[in-house]
C-alpha cells in the first residue's frame, strides 16, 4: 500500500498563493462572502501561514503554505463520535460527508486547526454552480470538512489505470495545489516507497516537519529556505 | 443554489448509479448542482481540454481549461506556453467565475436615465451599431474627426492595432491607451533613443539588483517572475544568484530577496548614483564599453567648441556615499558594500520599476539606474540585456487617408496638448481638462478603460465623461466609468473569443499566444474588433477600404499569415524538446512543415501559440538610436527636446533656465541633461500631512482586474487575512505614535479626500509611510455593498515632470483612529 505524502520546498516557494485558490476551485470549496469572511469563516483547505520576525528594515517574512498534514496518528479521528473521519489504507485522513454529524470535536481536537465548517448551505451566483468541478462533492450545511489530498484524484488515477492494465506510477496523481504551483515547491507522492521523489526529498538535510513532537507523525515534510 | 441534507442524499444516490453505469474517473461520492444534473442527465461526462491564454491583466499567461461536456470547469497553466511554463496566478484560477457571473451585460443596453443613475434599456445590435455610425457620418460631414476619441488598455494584444487603423482611417489623433507599459516605453527613448523594450536573461547571473520592482505581485508578467525568483535561487547546479532588492516597502518581492535595502520614498536616483561613485573611485566600470558605446562620461566638447564636464566628473563631485547617505537613509558602508557587491559579480543585472518610476522623478531614476548596466557593460553581445523581439506579424495593410482624415490627424492628440512636460505622449495628466477647454470630444469608445477607478484625477475624469455628449462602451461589466455610456455594447469575456496576445514585456524571445473561444458566447454580446470593422464598413470610403477584414478573426489571421510566410519560430512544443529543435535547427532542419496556412493555425490553436526560442544574437551596434549612435549619460536627445520648448516659448536660448523651471526640473543648466536626483515633489497638504502613502498591487487583483470574481476577493488579502477587504499597513513604531492598534479603523486623509479602513500593524512597513493595496473599492453587484476602499481615491494629481505620467507615490496624508460613526 502506498503512504502519500507530500514535501513543499519554502526557498522555492515565493508565497503567491496560487496553490490556496487552485484548492479552492478545484474542490467547490465555498465562497463565504464578504460578511462572512469578516467573521472567520472564510473555508481554507490549504492556507498559506505568513510571519514576521525582527523590525523594520531588518525583517524575515516567511511564508508556509499548510494543507492537511495527514497525521499517521491523527487526532481528529479518534474524537469522531460516528467514523465520519478516519485513516484510511493509503495513509490519507478522510471525510465521508454524509456521516458527518457536525458536532466539529474532530476541529477542535487538530493541532494543526486545518478543519473547517460548513456554518450555511454554499451558494454559486447565478450560472456559477455550472462551472463547479463535478468530481468533487459539494459539501451541505453543518458538515466539517478539509484538505482531502484531492482524493478523487487518485480515484480517477487507479481507475484510468486499472483501464490501461497496469500499476499506479508516482506521476498520476498529484493533487491540486502541486500541480497549479508555479514555482514546483510541492512535490507529492508514495512515501512508504523509499525510491520516490518525496522519500529522496524527506531525506534531505533541510526537511522538517510541524507537530512531530506532538506524536501525530504528519505526511506533510517542509523543506527549510536556505539563508 | 440550495442543497438540503436530503438532496445531497438523493443526489449521492444519482451520482453513484451513474458510476455503476460505466462513467470513470469519480469518486463514489461526489455530487454536483442541480442545474449540471440535469444539463448531463446520464451522459457519459466526457472530459475535453482546450487551451487559450488568460486576459484577466496584461501578462499574457497560456491556459488550459478542462471542460466537461462542454462546459469549463477549471483552468490550469499551459505547461507548453514559454510565458508561464504551467503556473498561474491566483487571480487566473478564479477565471471561470468571470464567465458565468449573473452580473455580465446579457445585451445592448442604452441609457435611459441620467447619467450614474444606472437605468438601461435593452438595444439590438442593429440599432445600436446604426446611431453610432450616424453620430460618426456627422462628424466626418462636418470636418470633424478629431472629434472621436478611443480609450483601451492592455497594448500587448492585436486588437490595438485595428482600433489604432480604425482611428487613423477616420482621422482622429485620439487613440491612447491606459497601459502600464508607457512607463518603460519613454524610459528605453532616453538611454535607447526608441522605444524597443528591454528583455533580460537570467539564466547566467550571479547577481540581480532590484531597484523597487515589485515584479512578483505587479505586472508585466507576476506568474513568470515568481518561477524566476525560484529558479535563481534554486538552480540544479547549484550556482545560486544572490537577489538584492531596494524600496520604501518590504513587498513580497522584497521578502523573497536576499538583502533588503530600505530608501526613504522618491530617492531612488540619488543611490544608484551613489553606488555609480563607488564603481567610478574604484576604477570597476567595463572600460571598453564606456570607451567605445558611450557619450558623455567624460569631459567632452561640443562641435560649437563648447567644453561640458562628463558624468564622471560630476558623480564624483555630486554623490559620494557620505552624501547619498543622508539623502537617502542608507548608511554610507551599506553604498559601498552594494557597489562592492555589483563590481564583484561576473554577470549581474539592474532592474528598475514600480516605486523607482513612481515618483516625480521618475525618468531621471530609470536613466540613472539603467546607467549602472552601462557600467557594468551590460549593453553588449552576450549580456543578460537584449533588445526584446516581435513576432514578424505581417503589417496591416497601408491605412487609407482621405482628406478629412488627413486634416484630423494633423491636430494635437488629447494628450500631446500637456505643454508642462518634455515627452508628453503618453501623458494623462491633460486629457480631463483638454476634454473640459481646448478640445472638446463628442464621442469616446471605452475599451477595458476605466479611468475614473484606476487613474489619478478621478474627480477631472468623472467630470470629462460627464461632459462628453456620446459615450460608447465595450465593457462586459458595469464599472465606474461606463455608468456614463450612452450605450454599452457587451464585449464577450475571454474564455469566449479569438485574440492575439504577444510580446510580453521582459521576455527575450518572440512569441505569441492564441486566444480561442473555449465555449460559445453565453449571451448576446459581440467582439469589439468585429463591431469597429462593421462600423468601419457602414461608415464608407477609405474608412471601410483601411479594415477590409469580414470579422476579427480574419484579420488576426491575416497577421499571423506572416509568421506562416517567413516560416520562424514554431508552435508551442513540449518541454525537453527544446534542446533537441535547437540541435536541429542550427544543423539546418525544417522542423515544422505544414502544407497550407489552416493546418498551421490549427496547431496553433492546438498548442496555444507560437514562439521562436532561436534568438538572432543582438548586434549592439545598432541598437542605440540616440543622436550620438552610443549610451548616452549625457542625453542630447533630452537637450534637443528642452531646446524645443525654449523655441516654442520664444525664450531666449540663454535663459534655459527658465525653461527648466517650466518643467519643474531643479538641476541647473546642463546637470538637466545627465541623469540625476531631482529632489521629488510631494503633495502634504501644506505640511497638514505627514505619511507617506505608497499604495500597492496584489498578484490577488492586480488593478481591479478580479472584481468580477468572488474568489478572486474572497483571496484578496490572503496572507494578511483580510478577505473580502482592504488594509492599511503601517508600522507598529508609527502606529504607537499615533495612537493606533492592530484591527483599529483608521481614517486617513489627503488633499483629495479620506477614506476609512483597517490598521494592520505590520514591520514590513517603513517608519513614516503607510501602504494600501489597489484594487478593492468597488460596489459588489450581489449585495450592493462596498468592498474595501480604493487608493486612487486619496492620490493627488502629480506627475513624472519630465514624462507626465502619474506619480504614484508622491500623495502625503494624516492617519487618525476613527470615532465609532465614521468606522461604520
Amino acid at each position: 500500500m502506498p503512504k502519500w505524502g507530500m514535501i513543499i520546498d519554502l526557498n522555492k516557494c515565493t508565497g503567491c498563493g496560487d496553490c490556496v485558490t487552485a484548492c479552492k476551485v478545484e474542490n467547490n470549496i465555498a465562497v463565504v462572502g464578504q460578511e462572512e469572511s469578516a467573521n472567520g469563516r472564510t473555508m481554507l483547505w490549504m492556507d498559506i501561514i505568513t510571519t514576521y520576525e525582527g523590525e523594520f528594515p531588518n525583517v524575515k517574512v516567511r511564508h508556509m503554505p499548510r494543507p492537511c498534514f495527514h497525521c499517521e496518528h491523527p487526532p481528529c479521528t479518534k474524537v469522531c463520535p460516528v467514523g465520519a473521519t478516519y485513516l484510511n489504507d493509503e495513509g490519507i485522513v478522510a471525510q465521508i460527508y454524509p456521516q458527518c454529524i457536525g458536532c466539529r470535536y474532530c476541529q477542535v481536537a487538530c493541532p494543526i486547526t486545518v478543519k473547517t465548517f460548513n456554518w450555511y448551505t454554499p451558494e454559486w451566483p447565478g450560472r456559477m454552480a455550472e462551472a463547479c468541478n463535478p468530481d468533487v462533492a459539494v459539501r451541505p450545511m453543518g458538515v466539517v470538512e478539509k484538505c482531502t489530498f484531492c482524493i478523487h484524484r487518485l480515484q480517477k488515477a487507479k481507475e484510468q489505470a486499472a483501464v490501461e492494465k497496469r500499476e499506479l506510477r508516482d506521476e498520476d496523481y498529484v493533487p491540486a495545489c502541486a500541480e497549479s504551483c508555479p514555482t514546483r515547491a510541492i512535490s507529492f507522492g508514495d512515501m512508504g516507497n523509499p525510491t520516490s521523489k518525496v522519500s529522496q526529498l524527506k531525506r534531505n538535510p533541510r526537511a522538517f516537519a510541524v507537530g512531530e513532537d506532538l506524536g501525530i507523525e504528519p505526511k506533510v515534510y517542509y523543506l527549510s529556505e536556505v539563508e | 443554489m440550495e442543497i438540503s441534507r436530503r438532496d445531497f442524499l438523493r443526489l449521492l444516490g444519482i451520482s453513484t448509479a451513474g458510476v455503476a453505469a460505466g462513467s470513470v474517473g469519480c469518486n463514489t461520492i461526489w455530487s454536483v448542482p442541480d442545474e449540471v444534473v440535469e444539463k448531463i442527465g446520464g451522459a457519459p461526462r466526457r472530459e475535453s481540454w482546450k487551451t487559450s491564454v488568460c486576459s484577466l491583466c496584461p501578462s499574457g499567461c497560456g491556459i488550459k481549461v478542462r471542460l466537461i461536456d462542454g462546459i469549463p470547469v477549471r483552468i490550469l497553466g499551459n505547461s507548453i506556453n514559454p510565458v508561464n511554463r504551467n503556473g498561474l496566478c491566483p487571480m487566473g484560477e478564479t477565471g471561470i467565475e468571470a464567465l458565468f457571473n449573473p452580473n455580465r451585460i446579457k445585451h445592448p443596453l442604452k441609457r435611459v436615465g441620467s447619467r450614474g443613475e444606472n437605468k438601461w434599456e435593452k438595444v439590438s445590435w442593429d440599432e445600436a451599431i446604426q446611431s453610432i455610425v450616424t453620430r460618426l457620418q456627422s462628424l466626418r460631414e462636418k470636418s470633424e474627426p478629431h472629434k472621436m476619441a478611443f480609450w483601451s488598455s492592455q497594448g500587448n494584444n492585436l486588437q490595438s492595432g485595428l482600433i489604432e487603423q480604425f482611428t487613423t482611417a477616420f482621422g482622429s489623433p485620439n487613440f491612447f491607451q491606459f497601459d502600464d507599459n508607457n512607463v518603460a516605453k519613454l524610459a528605453t527613448r532616453i538611454t535607447l533613443g526608441h522605444e524597443k523594450q528591454l528583455a533580460y536573461n537570467f539564466e547566467n547571473i550571479d547577481l540581480l539588483i532590484n531597484f523597487g520592482g515589485d515584479f512578483l505581485d505587479a505586472g508585466p508578467a507576476p506568474v513568470r517572475f515568481n518561477q524566476i525568483y525560484a529558479e535563481i535561487r534554486n538552480r540544479e547546479n547549484g550556482q545560486q544568484a544572490k537577489i538584492i532588492h531596494i524600496d520604501s516597502r518590504l513587498s513580497r518581492t522584497a521578502t523573497n530577496s536576499d538583502e533588503f535595502i530600505a530608501v526613504k520614498p522618491g530617492t531612488m536616483a540619488a543611490l544608484a548614483l551613489g553606488v555609480a561613485n563607488v564603481l567610478i573611485n574604484d576604477g570597476q566600470y567595463d572600460d571598453e564599453f564606456i570607451a567605445k558605446n558611450s557619450f558623455g562620461f567624460f569631459d567632452w566638447q561640443s562641435k560649437e567648441g563648447k567644453s561640458f564636464n562628463g558624468f564622471k566628473h560630476f558623480i564624483e563631485r555630486e554623490y559620494y556615499p557620505e552624501k547619498v547617505a543622508k539623502i537617502t537613509g542608507v548608511t554610507a558602508s551599506q553604498i559601498v558594500d552594494l557597489a562592492r557587491k555589483l563590481s564583484a559579480a561576473k554577470s549581474a543585472l539592474v532592474l528598475s520599476g514600480g516605486q523607482a518610476s513612481a515618483s516625480t522623478n521618475g525618468l531621471y531614476t530609470s536613466w540613472a539606474i539603467e546607467c549602472l548596466n552601462a557600467l557594468k557593460g551590460n549593453f553588449k553581445e552576450n549580456s543578460p540585456i537584449s533588445l526584446a523581439p516581435h513576432p514578424p506579424f505581417a503589417e496591416i495593410q497601408e491605412v487609407q487617408m482621405d482628406g478629412i482624415a488627413t486634416k484630423g490627424l494633423a491636430r494635437t492628440g488629447l494628450s500631446q496638448a500637456a505643454g508642462d512636460f518634455c515627452f508628453a505622449e503618453y501623458s494623462v495628466s491633460n486629457i480631463p481638462d483638454a476634454i473640459s477647454q481646448q478640445n472638446p470630444v463628442e464621442i469616446l469608445f471605452l475599451a477595458n478603460a476605466n479611468p475614473v477607478f484606476n487613474a489619478i484625477n478621478q474627480a477631472g475624469f468623472t467630470k470629462a465623461l460627464s461632459e462628453i455628449p456620446f459615450i460608447v462602451s465595450f465593457s462586459s461589466f458595469m464599472d465606474e466609468s461606463n455608468a456614463f455610456a450612452d450605450l454599452i455594447l457587451p464585449d464577450h469575456v475571454y474564455l469566449e473569443k479569438h485574440e492575439i496576445v504577444h510580446s510580453i514585456p521582459m521576455i527575450d524571445f518572440a512569441h505569441f499566444s492564441v486566444q480561442q473561444p473555449v465555449i460559445e458566447p453565453l449571451f448576446d454580446t459581440r467582439h469589439p474588433g468585429d463591431v469597429i470593422i462593421q462600423i468601419a464598413q457602414k461608415i464608407g470610403g477609405t474608412v471601410a477600404s483601411s479594415l477590409p477584414w469580414v470579422g476579427y478573426k480574419e484579420y488576426l489571421q491575416d497577421r499571423v499569415k506572416g509568421i506562416y510566410e517567413t516560416g520562424t519560430g514554431l508552435p508551442f512544443s513540449e518541454e525537453g524538446d527544446e534542446k533537441w529543435l535547437k540541435y536541429l535547427k542550427e544543423r539546418g532542419w525544417q522542423i515544422f512543415e505544414f502544407t497550407n496556412f489552416k493546418e498551421f493555425w490549427q496547431v496553433l490553436l492546438e498548442k496555444g501559440g507560437w514562439w521562436d526560442p532561436f534568438p538572432q544574437q543582438m548586434d549592439f551596434n545598432n541598437v542605440f538610436a540616440t543622436p550620438s549612435r552610443k549610451f548616452e549619460f549625457f542625453s542630447q536627445l533630452l537637450e534637443k527636446e528642452i531646446q524645443s520648448h525654449v523655441q516654442t516659448d520664444a525664450i531666449s536660448s540663454d535663459n534655459i533656465a527658465a525653461v527648466l523651471a517650466k518643467l519643474k526640473i531643479a538641476a541647473p543648466g546642463d546637470m538637466a541633461f545627465i541623469p540625476h536626483y531631482e529632489i521629488p515633489h510631494f503633495d502634504d497638504g501644506d505640511g497638514r500631512f505627514d505619511l507617506h502613502l505608497l499604495p500597492f498591487n496584489l498578484i490577488t487583483n492586480v488593478n481591479g482586474m478580479g472584481n468580477n470574481m468572488p474568489l478572486a476577493q474572497e483571496m484578496f488579502g490572503m496572507l494578511t487575512r483580510e478577505y473580502w477587504n482592504s488594509w492599511l499597513e503601517i508600522n507598529p513604531e508609527t502606529a504607537h505614535e499615533k495612537g493606533i492598534s492592530e484591527g483599529d479603523f483608521v481614517k486617513v486623509t489627503s488633499s483629495r479626500g479620506s477614506l476609512t479602513v483597517r490598521a494592520k500593524l505590520l514591520p514590513t512597513t517603513m517608519p513614516g509611510t503607510i501602504c494600501i493595496p489597489f484594487g478593492l473599492g468597488r460596489i459588489n453587484g450581489a449585495t450592493s455593498k462596498r468592498v474595501g476602499v480604493n487608493p486612487y481615491s486619496l492620490l493627488v494629481e502629480k506627475y513624472d515632470h519630465l514624462r507626465g505620467i502619474p506619480s504614484l507615490i508622491s500623495t502625503k496624508v494624516s492617519v487618525k483612529k476613527a470615532n465609532g460613526r465614521e468606522a461604520v
